[in-house]
């Protein structure tokens, strides 16, 4: 009895301890923001910005992690990344994470973008959303790029070298925003790039980050976990490499940038004027996502009733994927030159993107103009159409299924573990980034075991 | 739950392929290889919310892709078009010239020094190499060129011939796993031929 009595007393006390916490809570910003933690699927388009974030998060972890072992001078950059890879322990592994996860970040930002756009979520008073949304899928680019500048290998120096051309082409202001971005000189780069890309510019993001923020945010746990899966898998079949490290006495190789730049490299091999390519034609399309609110200022929210706008938008989703895949590639012939192998012809290559806007257009209109009034109905057949499967798992075998799920994790950790032993880190990832899935789908067959349990 | 998961997972994991088939298998040029880990990871995560769009999403018809399905077609035709019909097989002139290179192998270096090697595409390369170490060691140029000296034993004498075909910086190595990493490791230039 006396036993009994000492644990109730000390539940009470941790209760009591969480109240009182909770109503200091209340005094701060965290309590104007709702947690959702979904109880079935939800669309994932609901919460991309969500799943943006969290790697936003897990690059923050992984970075700081990073910066231990990182030294930001032109003498030992690429040598303290490369005992980063090779001696450092789980240095492979964290540096993997960091790179994929930047990559999934700027594809989930595109993703939600492109999504809130089709669905014409920037009307319904969510106007300072999406420029804030904007505004932050380009700051989350140039942190990619100031990123991946750090290892001083020749694709660091090629973009440095085209960052900093490109700034200083920009009338009147470019040689003082050079002098801001690279310094006096070679040596001043790589700490500025790494001012800029550890403190300067995440912090401005976490402060729009606080604007972009709706009140609602969903926290769904088992799409999270997939996602950080998904990073981990990719790190694991894909392993980031060194690259070949610049040496200024040699030539470099032939080299491309990262794939969200690549479009714009694109642009600058064209052979136009370096500051239209450059800095004015991004920083058109970006003016343009800017102020498309004000533009489409319809009432209707579904995009096969907004035929401009999903015009527009799906032209610049053509135009972002032949600018991209344009940009990787390198014309392979070895006896030309280098400047002629590097060259795009322009009559190609602005045709291509002329004929995909207008070709975007016609079929946005013809679908309007042809497809859409034939379906009148449209919208209610459609809505009472969706195939709902419900793949039901109840009482004993939903025990039995997380059971065997438990196990397959097991035994693929198992492997995971036997993969890190025998020194293929990159490997193991494969197994961990599957673990990772399981165990999203665990959390999800519980979660609804739960809901039905309640119903 | 809208019919958009359905979509857009589609729309990935078509991308992912096609992305992939672009970087490792198409073979049109050596930089889409680095388009490869961006494809994967767009790949997985449509195969990810495949599931969520089938089960529970709906499918949309056939006639609501329309205008986005027929733009990405083209915008592939687009860039595939170009790159596949306008991809010569590269003529490698000779120069007529033969370069002959004589390299000494040693404890744990060429020539002591690992001296750079720089040709001109086109070249013949002859490089004779005498093992002057206590171990066997070789000759060869990864990504350059497939043939190797073969194993050389102590005291003895290899060759390898062979036309630059590639433009490029390349490392010429000792390939008997683990001499490259004591240092037998030089760099091999070519050089595109100056008109």
């Amino acid at each position: 009895m006396e036993k009994k009595g000492l644990s109730r007393r000390l539940l009470n006390r941790l209760a009591d301890i969480y109240d009182w916490l909770l109503n200091r809570l209340e005094r701060t910003i965290l309590m104007g923001i709702r947690f959702v933690l979904p109880k079935k699927i939800l669309s994932p388009h609901g919460f991309l910005g969500m799943l943006t974030f969290v790697t936003f998060i897990i690059l923050g972890i992984t970075g700081a992690l990073l910066m231990f072992y990182y030294k930001p001078s032109l003498t030992s950059a690429y040598e303290s990344v490369r005992l980063i890879n090779e001696d450092i322990a789980f240095g492979m592994i964290i540096r993997n994470i960091h790179y994929h996860a930047s990559n999934a970040m700027i594809f989930l930002a595109i993703y939600h973008m492109f999504y809130q756009f089709f669905a014409g979520r920037y009307k319904i008073r969510n106007e300072v959303i999406w420029i804030t949304g904007v505004i932050l899928g380009v700051l989350t680019i140039i942190e990619a790029y100031t990123g991946y500048d750090l290892i001083m290998n020749e694709r660091a120096v090629l973009a440095i070298n085209i960052g900093a051309s490109l700034t200083s082409s920009i009338p009147v202001a470019g040689q003082f925003l050079a002098s801001i971005l690279i310094g006096s000189g070679f040596s001043d780069i790589l700490i500025h790039y790494y001012a800029f890309h550890v403190f300067i510019i995440p912090l401005i993001m976490l402060l729009l980050i606080t604007i972009h923020f709706p009140r609602n945010l969903i926290l769904d746990m088992p799409m999270i976990a997939i996602i950080s899966g998904a990073i981990i898998i990719v790190g694991g079949i894909t392993p980031v490499s060194l690259g070949t490290k610049f040496d200024p006495n040699i030539p470099p190789g032939i080299t491309v940038p990262e794939w969200y730049l690549t479009g714009l490299y694109a642009f600058i091999r064209t052979g136009i004027d370096k500051f239209i390519a450059g800095v004015l034609l991004p920083t058109l399309l970006v003016i343009i996502f800017l102020i498309i609110p004000f533009i489409d200022r319809g009432p209707k929210l579904s995009w096969a009733e907004r035929p401009f706008a999903t015009g527009l938008g799906i032209a610049g989703l053509g135009q972002i994927i032949i600018t991209t895949v344009w940009g990787f590639y390198i014309n392979p012939d070895p006896t030309l030159d280098l400047a002629e192998r590097l060259m795009i012809d322009p009559f190609l290559f602005y045709g291509a993107l002329a004929i995909i806007t207008a070709a975007a257009f016609g079929f946005t209109y013809g679908y309007h103009i042809w497809v859409l009034p034939k379906r009148k109905n449209y919208s209610e057949k459609s809505k009472s159409n969706i195939k709902q499967w419900n793949l039901k798992i109840e009482g004993k075998r939903l025990l039995l299924s997380i059971i065997g799920l438990l196990g397959a994790q097991f035994i693929i950790d198992i492997m995971g573990l036997q993969m890190y032993m025998s020194g293929h880190a990159d490997k193991a990832m494969i197994w961990i980034g599957a673990s990772l899935i399981i165990f999203a789908i665990i959390l999800h067959i519980m979660r609804s075991g739960i809901e039905d349990d309640k119903g | 739950m809208d019919k958009g998961v359905y979509l857009a997972s589609v729309l990935f994991l078509l991308l992912g392929i096609i992305g992939i088939w672009f970087s490792y298998f198409s073979g049109l040029s050596e930089t889409l290889s680095e388009m490869g880990g961006i494809s994967i990871l767009v790949l997985i995560l449509g195969i990810m919310i495949l599931p969520i769009g089938l089960l529970k999403g709906g499918r949309p018809t056939s006639k609501e892709l329309i205008p986005i399905g027929l733009t990405l077609l083209l915008a592939l035709a687009l860039i595939g078009n170009p790159m596949i019909f306008f991809n010569k097989e590269p003529v490698i002139d000779e120069t007529g010239r033969t370069i002959t290179i004589h390299l000494v192998s040693e404890e744990w270096a060429f020539n002591k020094t690992n001296p750079t090697i720089k040709v001109q595409l086109g070249d013949r390369v002859h490089i004779i190499l005498f093992n002057n170490g206590t171990v066997p060691h070789d000759f060869a140029i990864p990504g350059l060129s497939e043939e190797k000296t073969g194993i050389i034993s102590p005291q003895a004498t290899g060759e390898l011939e062979f036309i630059v075909s590639k433009t490029g910086n390349f490392e010429y190595i000792c390939s008997i796993p683990g001499h490259a990493e004591l240092g037998m490791r030089g760099k091999f230039i070519v050089e595109s031929p100056q008109e």
